[in-house]
């Protein structure tokens, strides 16, 4: 935890190092006052204009889905795999608890852990962006960013913690979530390319909050939430039927 | 049976069985990857090749605000599979990162650690029979990678010309890209006392990297792009100039050094975690 928190720190920085090469320069300023705003629009170029700070922020927002994706499984995977990796399942389940109370208390351990993360993300945000004078404006769209990185960790939070729970072996869990978090993304990308294979969209995630559309809306698309709280659902119910009844492996 | 037990290299030869399986499957994903993505190419060369006749008007610095100067275009051959290959080095940098944070720690969290060392093998000896057999793996997968990255743009070009010389120096290039990810989790195996989740730390490096190089390419920057092994063989820049940027090539082979003088260093005066 303390790690990650360390690494999405200096990473954010890193980049608004990058960012004051951008902000408000003039030059690009004036080119971009040239070109009307309708023809950007047609090109789906509008949100990214990296001279403003929403801008900047819109293009950085797939990358942080990535990390906050990345942690989001392996934290989901890892409170329900380490009992068996660790050898610790045996002392956890002769204690006087039930497996649905150990279970409760381990999602809502994950989710303290995940809003933990999104308040560091957000404190970094907000100290990086403090040279460059943001508004209103900006902190609202950080807020609405940061608003879809958590429903994005939580995803893959309890996607993680589902395939922790149906496995058999936990040496496998860790490929699967690999696999899981690397297939998503790639179909994100891949959604991005041509329009004619824009249907993968509802199967990423990482889709679900696309920056662009984040900043043109100042808001989120029904669908995402709708598809967010489905698989969060789903998840946690297969949680609760699988979990209670699985066999450990000692 | 005997015989093969008197052999000198008994640890080599285990490791290699281990790694088999996982060997496969990271060969399957990476196959299944590149042909996965070469499919869309024909079409997408199609929409590209439109969108380059209009990209083409744009002012340079526009494209820069955009962060759009970097792309290659992706109606050709090369301009599709840097884009195709920036995957692929993701999976075989987790791969390289996942092996290398293993490499000795999983003797530790097997407790295999105090059965290995009772062997009349020098600590020394064991790293290197243990490196020689992941090495063996790493450049199998990066064969792998390179011919069926080449079949599959066969398959799909369309008849689009593309360079095949620069295409193999690409290629020469994965196994240094693999040992730095190896090297960067096999120093990490070797100092820590008991490292729990080496998936976690795997993935971590491989996409910490990655996201960097990710970003150089949207908003631009040297700084940045030093730190990451994706610059330092630049995938873009190798398949249009055929060279390898060896100045910039050559921090990756120092971290590389660095990494391994360490392993060798500290490793042999470790002690041994008990049970």
């Amino acid at each position: 935890m303390l790690i990650w928190s360390f690494v999405f720190i200096i990473f954010l920085v890193m980049m608004f190092s990058e960012f004051s090469a951008y902000y408000d320069n003039p030059e690009m300023g004036e080119i971009l006052d040239l070109i009307p705003e309708g023809f950007l629009e047609a090109f789906g170029m509008a949100g990214a204009n990296l001279t403003t700070i929403n801008g900047f922020l819109s293009v950085m927002v797939l990358y942080v889905h990535l990390m906050v994706g990345v942690y989001g499984i392996l934290l989901g995977s890892n409170i329900i795999g380490k009992e068996e990796r660790d050898k610790t399942a045996e002392f956890l389940m002769i204690k006087p608890v039930t497996r649905e109370k150990i279970i409760i208390t381990k999602i809502v351990s994950a989710i303290i852990s995940s809003l933990l993360m999104i308040f560091v993300i957000g404190m970094t945000l907000f100290a990086a962006l403090q040279p460059y004078h943001p508004t209103m404006d900006n902190y609202r769209f950080i807020g609405i960013i940061l608003g879809g990185n958590l429903f994005v960790m939580w995803i893959y939070l309890f996607a993680g913690l589902l395939i922790a729970s149906v496995l058999k072996r936990f040496k496998k869990i860790g490929g699967i979530s690999i696999a899981a978090v690397l297939i998503t993304y790639l179909l994100s990308v891949i959604a991005t390319l041509s329009d004619s294979v824009e249907f993968l969209k509802y199967v990423s995630p990482f889709s679900y909050f696309e920056g662009h559309q984040l900043y043109q809306d100042m808001g989120y698309e029904p669908g995402a939430l709708l598809f967010t709280s489905l698989v969060i659902l789903i998840a946690s119910t297969g949680i609760f039927l699988v979990y209670p009844r699985r066999d450990l492996r000692l | 049976m005997n015989k093969r037990r008197d052999g000198k290299m008994t640890v080599f030869l285990f490791e290699l069985k281990t790694y088999r399986w996982s060997l496969l499957w990271w060969a399957v994903g990476i196959i299944a990857l590149q042909f996965i993505m070469m499919i869309f190419y024909p079409s997408m060369a199609q929409d590209a090749e439109t969108i380059d006749l209009i990209i083409k008007h744009y002012p340079e610095e526009l494209l820069r605000a955009f962060g759009m100067s970097e792309q290659a275009s992706l109606a050709t051959v090369f301009g599709y599979y840097t884009f195709i290959f920036t995957f692929a080095q993701l999976l075989l940098s987790i791969q390289s990162a996942y092996y290398g944070f293993n490499f000795l720690s999983t003797e530790e969290s097997n407790y295999t650690a105090d059965f290995l060392y009772t062997k009349p093998l020098n600590r020394s000896r064991i790293i290197v029979e243990k490196q020689f057999a992941i090495l063996c793996i790493l450049v199998i997968t990066a064969m792998v990678t390179a011919l069926s990255g080449l079949s599959a743009i066969e398959l799909f070009r369309d008849g689009r010309p593309y360079e095949a010389g620069n295409y193999w120096v690409l290629m020469g290039t994965i196994p240094v890209f693999q040992v730095f990810f190896f090297s960067i989790g096999m120093v990490v195996s070797a100092c820590t006392k008991k490292l729990k989740s080496v998936i976690g730390f795997a993935l971590g490096v491989a996409f910490f990297f990655y996201i960097i190089n990710g970003m150089r390419g949207i908003i631009g920057g040297d700084l940045l792009g030093y730190l990451t092994p994706y610059y330092h063989f630049e995938v873009a820049y190798i398949l249009e100039e055929g060279m390898i940027p060896w100045n910039r090539g050559m921090i990756s082979i120092f971290v590389i050094l660095l990494c391994h003088g360490m392993t060798y260093f500290y490793y042999p005066r470790k002690n041994l975690p008990t049970v």
